[in-house]
Formats: C-alpha cells, structure tokens, sequence
C-alpha cells in the first residue's frame, strides 16, 4: 500500500491508520447505538486523543515531538476539537443532544488524519516508535489495575454505618377538590410500623388508616377522600408511640 | 508506582471506616498514611539522580493520578462538591435540550463557560455514559494533561528534569489539588489547558523554525479552549502572558546595556550541569539555540497574548457579559472582609473550617501551620539560592514571583470574605512555589543525600507538605468522606436533603419555585426543578434563617412568584460542602440546630401549609398565601 510518494509503505503511516480506524470505529458504534462497553472503549480515544494526535501529525509531518509533548499535544488538541466543533454545532444550530457531536468530532479525525498522511507523504515523515512494554511491566500494570479496580468497587458500595440518625418523611398535597394525596417515605435504620390519621378543623379524625410497615427506603401513598375546602392536619405517627412523629397540613 | 496504588487502596480503606460511621483514629490514621505512601516513595525517587527523563515524567504523572484517585474515591457514585452541582445543572441542559447557554438557577454564570459540559457531552454522546463518569473521565484526563505539561513547562525553564519532577509533585501540595481542583468543575480543566499554552510559549522559543507554527497552532486552539471554559483562568493566562512580555521587553533592554554572559551566566551545558547536573538532550539544545539568538520582540508571545486578549474581550461581550460583575462582586467582598479583618473581625487561620463551623482539631491546625512554615521557609531560600539568571525563559522569573505571592496570601486567609479568594488562587500562584519548594528540597538533598536521616526528614516534610494542604484545603468534617448512602437492613437511605429534593422533583412540582437552603438548592436544581432561587440572591439567606419574617422580605415573596420554601432546622444546610451527609452524633447536638422560630415564623400566617416534613427539614406552601 503507499501514499503519494512511490516506495512508502502502510507502515509509514501505521499510527495514523490506527487513528482513523479509531475514529470510524466509534462513528459506527455511536450510529448503530452499540453497546456502552464498546463505545466506551472506543469513544474514550476517539474524544480525547485521536483528532488531537491526527492534527498534532499533521501539524508536525516530518517528526512529531517527543512522546509526552505529543500526548500533552493530542490531549489538549482533542479537547479543544471537542469544545469548537460543539461551539460551531450550535452556532448552526445543529442539537448536541443527539449523535451530532461524537459524529462531526470523528468526521474531524478522519479529514484531519487524511491531511497528515498527505503531508507526511510529501515530507518524509515517520511514524514515532513506541518503546516495547517488559513483561514484567505488563503484570505489574495488571497487579495495580486489580487494586485500582478493587478500591473503587468497594467504594461505591454503599455501606452500613453505626451512629446515623434515620428519618421518616410525611407529605401532602390536594390531588383533587375531592381527595387528597398522603405520602409517606421511610429512610429509618429498621423497618416501622406506622399509621396515618387525618384530622378536620375541629380536630375530629376525619380518616385513619391501618397499621401499616415500612421497611427502610420504601415509600406509600394513600389518596383520602376529603370533600371541601376544610384546612387538614395530616398526622404520621409510629405504632409503638402516641404522639405525632411527622404532622403537615392540607387546605 | 505499586505504592502509589497500595497507597489509594489504604485511603479508600480509610474513606470506607469513614462511611461505617467510625470518625476516630483508626480511619485518620489510614488516610495520612495512604497519602504517605503515595507521595513520600515518589518524592525521594524524583530527589534522586538516577532515575531517567521518562522514569521521572511516570512517576509524577502516576502521582497525581493516584491523588486524583482519592477524589474518585471520596465520591465514587455522584457529584457530591458545591460546584460540581453547578456543572452537572449545566451539563443536564446540554444534554436535556441540545442547547448551550442555558440558565443556571445556582451559579449564572457558569453556563456562559461551556467547554467542561461541550467536552462532557462529546464524551456522553460517544460512550454512552452517565454524565457523572464521563464527567469524571474528562477531569481525570485533565489531570494527567496537567501533571505532564507541568513537568514540561518546568523542565524547559529551569532545564532540569530532575528539579521539574519533584516541582510538579510539590505543586500537588496545594491546598487545592487533593480535592478541588480534582472536582468537575471548569477550573479542572481550563488550568491544565493553560499550562499547556504556557508549555508551547516556551517551547516554540526553543523550537526550530519548522516547529514553531505547530506549537502556535497548538497554543491557539488551547487558548481558545480556555477561553471557552473558564473566566479566571482566561484572565490569569492573560495576565501571565502581559507579565511575560513586560518582562521579556525588559530584559531586552537591558541586553543592549550589558554583554550576554555576564546575564546569562548558565546558559552553556557546562555552566548548567555544574548547577543541575547533567541536562536533557531538549535542554542542551535549547541552550545551544538560545546562546546565539538575539532576544527581541519577535521572540516575545505578543500573537499569543493578542489571541488571549481578543477571545477573552469577544467572549466577554458576546457570550458572558455578567462576568466582570460576578468576578467584581468576589474580589469586592474579599477587600471588604481584609478591611474588617484589619479591624479586629478574623478567623482563625491555618485551617478549612468555614465561619460558623465547628473548629479543626488541634492536630490539624498544627500540621497546617508547621507546613505553612515549612513552605515560607522553602520559598525564601529558594528566592535566595535561584536569582534570575538561573531560568532559560523570564517565565521563570514570573513563577518566581507567584510562589512568593502565594507566601503573601496566606495573610488573607485570616479574613472570612478573603479566604475564598485566598484559597482559590493558590492553584495557580502554587506553579510557582512549587517549583521554589523544589529547588530548596534539592539544595538540602544533595546536601544529605547519603544520610538516611536527610532522607527521612525529606520524605517526612514532603508528607506534611501535603497533609498541610489537605487541612489548609478541605473541611476535616468531610476530608474522610462521610455517609451518604447507607444500606440497611432492608434497603439504602439517603440524607433528608436528599429526600426532600425527590419529593421536590415530582411531575406535580416540578414547575413550581422554591426557595431553600444551599444544600437542598443544589439537589433539588440537579433534579430537574428549575426555578431554584439562587442561595445568595437577595433575601434568601434571611428568610431561612431569621426567626421572623421581616415586612420587607413579604412583597419578594409575591415578586419572585415562590411556591414553596424548604426550611432547615440544621446549620450545616448552609455548608454546601458539608451539608449533603448523615452527620455524625457529634454535630447532632441543639448548638447545631437554628432556634425553633426560625421554621415557626410561618404559622402565624393563616394560608401558608406546611405540606412536607421529615424532622429536620419542612416545606410551606406559600401558594395560597400569595393569591
């Protein structure tokens, strides 16, 4: 395979192959609406390094600079790719919300690492060489990925904790001249029996429920027939107390 | 690099302790040792001269990589910081409406900087993920840009990779970097971008001809980015680059006085390895280069500074008129506040505690003052031992002058308005004394390097270095990640705060207006309820925390069109870094509750309904009572 100047293989222009692969790739997966591990695995590069290392080549035809100022480069580039093309998407108003933006970026790449193959072709340029990983390397970057992976699984697990303090919610609100909409959410450390008692004006119990459980994180709603405009007291109180735990008020 | 792992494992060790409820020495404990681990191994490998270019530029990559780790880990699940909530509001609308520019009940003015949300919605769009992870994904590729672009700004001024690996590393001793400049927020990501057109600034002036339109490209498109993202950012790069080319033209001026060797003294690979040992083959070059070229205004960034100065005016006047008021209105409040402090109305220094707040242990406002003393002392004899002609770029000369600047802001961090002020600044002025902390480091190792206890003292002081700047930098009440999500025996609980904002978010109330504390403000705002009245705007404060309803708060009411105002017996529902946890027993107490009044005032007006209660937060329903 060559480009442009005879004698110049697909080596010469490997990364730059790789690059726009990359790129197509995750213009695919955005279009067919793959599934989010191969987005993610492609989308990552896709956004964030590879229309930055297509100009940065393109930028830098002969030879690239070395290969932090390069990952320094493509990074920021990237970047910067992303933010103007969703400016100028909006300037013509083009929605972001949609497949639009990943899709533009990659058409991006793709001219861009087309425009760098040219000019390394007609400079002489090479592809940079990366240095081979030791083995030893490879494993001690596994060893610390499980540890990494390890650390942030059990982080966003949520964990029992001693010393905090539950709590129960009580709402209430007109769902109707009718009727109205008691809601009750527990967030208590145990499950709690509780029942709900809705008092007129007079302080006459216009409507009671049954004991009822709920267990931490649950939530119920009952809808009360109460006809008229009478201000409501809406009481929850807990089955081992007698005093109100929550108390609202409906008009 | 396994130790700054193992390192991270333990701080996760310690935020999990955290998240049981256990608030004692053990959990403390694991934490200053987990950033022990982490930094001191890498310190004293970056002090050493054997490791190579690339061994140096890894170590402190992985460094702030596993600091911005501890971040993660501190909340792993949700945006959990003050600002963060801004942004995600943001980026919600991007993503909700496809339309940039959108309101934002919490901060105004943040959605006129759209590049974090454009990038994160880029990113959203591509993978797939939630707005959080690629949130996190673009802050965290924002940090290893900033850990490496660092090392090479400092590495081309000062040509040494020896000194840039270990400057960079000290820089991460700000008391910003462990946890606020790691938050999705736009700083995160607008100060790396600008350190990399600080980069290509000095990098071009070393490049060869062929070189140097690519790193102009490279630095425009930065520029642009950061002008897009960030106003403070945009002004320091702004200001960094006015200063650069006050001081280049000075310099100039005298080089027509004075004979180039006796200025540049170390500007031969002989005179700089005998300061620095041996340089880089990018260094040597540049000096070679640098020798023999006349400096005149053509070797000055005036295109650079022309493109920052144009885009940060065009941006200002066409897509963010309100930030010379939002930016006038901080500064204002900082003067005002070192104007009282002067007049006798402080707060206690050396420590994150906001005003109001329970105050630091005694432990960690001595850590913090002996690390504040440490980086004084640091700083001053660096600015002793490194005169001007020490540095191959006069950016050298202008970080100099931040790190000395940042000694001075320590004076306003006495002042409760200045503090804010104070402290966000340092992520910047900190470049400069980093890289001075640094130079003395160096002057002391190689002056004890073969002593194990030379040793040990500098990896003890690198350690209290950056257990000051986590005190200095974050509340101690929430440095260990506190509860937020709870399993029980039945299922998962969240704080009251919490609670409220869900109920807030239903259908029936979603097009409603609230007031509320800034902590239900922000979960309430990121749930989709628009009309939030922004926690500072006026009045707000006084209605949710006076005990009457004064008669000129009723007519705002009526104007602001409020439906409901949510009203929190707790202080801590003012702290909006701390207010979003269960709270331990310790803060449970009456001292932490507002007086009864304050959720009573409202029972004396007959058509306001309290319509939510969860015991410590009410809501009333004003809705009558305004027609």
């Amino acid at each position: 395979m060559t480009f442009g100047s005879p004698g110049r293989s697909f080596g010469s222009y490997s990364d730059l192959v790789v690059v726009a692969g990359l790129a197509l790739l995750a213009g695919v997966a955005v279009a067919v609406d793959a599934p989010t591990a191969l987005r993610t695995a492609c989308g990552v590069p896709a956004i964030l390094a590879a229309p930055g290392y297509a100009a940065v080549a393109a930028l830098f035809p002969r030879a690239l600079p070395d290969v932090w100022a390069c990952l320094v480069a493509s990074v920021t580039v990237s970047i910067a790719i992303a933010i103007w093309t969703g400016l100028s998407l909006y300037a013509l108003g083009i929605s972001l919300a949609g497949d639009a933006l990943p899709l533009a970026v990659t058409a991006i790449t793709l001219v861009l690492a087309a425009a760098a193959m040219r000019l390394r072709s007609t400079r002489g340029g090479r592809p940079p060489t990366l240095p081979r990983p030791a083995l030893g390397h490879v494993a001690l970057a596994g060893v610390i990925g499980i540890l990494l992976v390890y650390a942030v699984a059990t982080a966003r697990e949520p964990r029992q904790a001693s010393d905090v303090a539950g709590y129960s919610a009580l709402w209430a609100t007109r769902s109707s001249p009718q009727a109205i909409q008691v809601g009750i959410r527990s967030a208590e450390l145990h499950p709690l029996d509780f029942r709900v008692e809705v008092r007129a004006a007079d302080g006459q119990v216009a409507w009671s429920s049954a004991v009822f459980r709920l267990l931490p994180g649950q939530r119920r709603t009952f809808d009360v027939a109460a006809a008229g405009r009478g201000p409501l007291d809406v009481a929850l109180v807990r089955a081992d107390e007698s005093k109100p735990y929550r108390r609202v008020a409906v008009s | 690099m396994l130790l700054g792992a193992i390192g991270v494992v333990v701080v996760g060790q310690a935020f999990l302790l955290s998240r049981s409820g256990q608030t004692g020495a053990v959990p403390q404990t694991l934490y200053w040792l987990g950033l022990a681990v982490i930094v001191a191994p890498t310190a004293l490998r970056l002090l050493s001269l054997q490791p190579s270019r690339n061994e140096r530029l890894m170590l402190v990559t992985w460094a702030g990589v596993c600091l911005y780790g501890i971040k993660v880990l501190h909340a792993p699940t949700t945006f959990l910081y003050a600002d963060e909530f801004v942004h995600q509001l943001d980026a919600q609308h991007i993503a909700a409406t496809g339309q940039l520019f959108g309101p934002n009940a919490l901060l105004p003015i943040s959605g006129h900087y759209p590049g974090l949300e454009i990038a994160t919605q880029a990113l959203r769009e591509a993978t797939g993920l939630s707005i959080f992870t690629s949130g996190m994904i673009v802050v965290g590729a924002a940090r290893v840009l900033l850990m490496v672009a660092a090392f090479l700004l400092f590495e081309r001024i000062s040509g040494s990779d020896r000194l840039a690996g270990l400057a960079v590393l000290l820089y991460g001793a700000n008391p910003n970097f462990l946890y606020w400049s790691a938050q999705y927020s736009y700083e995160s990501l607008a100060l790396p971008l600008m350190l990399v057109v600080l980069l290509a600034v000095v990098t071009r002036d070393h490049a060869p001809a062929s070189q140097r339109r690519g790193w102009t490209v490279i630095a425009v498109l930065a520029t642009d980015a950061v002008v897009a993202t960030h106003h403070l950012t945009t002004f320091a790069l702004l200001a960094a680059l006015v200063l650069t080319v006050g001081l280049g033209a000075m310099q100039d001026r005298r080089r027509k006085q004075v004979p180039v060797e006796r200025l540049w003294p170390s500007h031969t690979p002989q005179a700089h390895s005998a300061t620095h040992g041996p340089p880089s083959a990018i260094a040597a070059a540049g000096e070679s280069r640098l020798a023999g070229r006349p400096r005149t205004w053509r070797g000055l960034p005036l295109d650079l500074l022309a493109v920052t100065a144009a885009g940060a005016v065009t941006w200002t006047l066409l897509a963010a008129s309100g930030t010379v008021g939002y930016l006038g209105a901080i500064f204002r409040k900082a003067l005002v506040s070192m104007v009282t402090s002067v007049h006798g109305g402080g707060r206690a220094p050396f420590s994150a505690s906001p005003p109001g707040s329970l105050p630091a242990p005694v432990i960690e406002r001595v850590l913090g003052v002996l690390s504040v003393l440490v980086i004084v002392v640091a700083v001053l004899t660096a600015v002793l031992k490194a005169p001007r002609r020490t540095w191959r770029h006069n950016l050298g000369q202008l970080l100099v002058w931040a790190g000395v600047l940042f000694v001075a802001t320590y004076a306003l961090r006495v002042a409760p308005g200045a503090w804010e002020t104070a402290n966000r600044s340092s992520e910047f002025l900190f470049l400069g004394a980093g890289l001075l902390i640094a130079i003395s480091a160096i002057w002391v190792a190689d002056r004890t390097r073969k002593h194990l206890v030379g040793l040990a003292i500098v990896a003890v002081l690198t350690w209290l270095l950056f257990a000051g700047g986590s005190v200095l930098g974050w509340q101690p009440s929430v440095r260990l990640a506190p509860p937020v999500a709870v399993r029980t025996s039945a299922g998962v609980i969240r704080p009251q705060s919490f609670a409220v904002a869900d109920w807030a978010a239903q259908a029936e109330r979603r097009h409603a207006v609230f007031v509320a504390d800034d902590v239900s403000a922000r979960l309430i705002a990121v749930r989709g309820v628009p009309d939030v009245l922004p926690p500072g705007r006026k009045g707000v404060p006084e209605l949710l925390s006076l005990t009457t309803l004064p008669t000129w708060l009723v007519p705002l009411l009526g104007r602001e069109r409020v439906d409901y105002v949510v009203l929190d017996r707790r202080l801590v529902s003012a702290d909006n870094l701390a207010g979003y946890y269960f709270q331990p027993p310790a803060a449970r107490g009456p001292e932490s509750l507002r007086p009864p009044a304050v959720r009573s005032k409202f029972e004396r007006l007959s058509a306001v309904r309290r319509v939510y209660d969860s015991g410590d937060i009410v809501v009333e329903d004003l809705r009558e009572w305004r027609r």
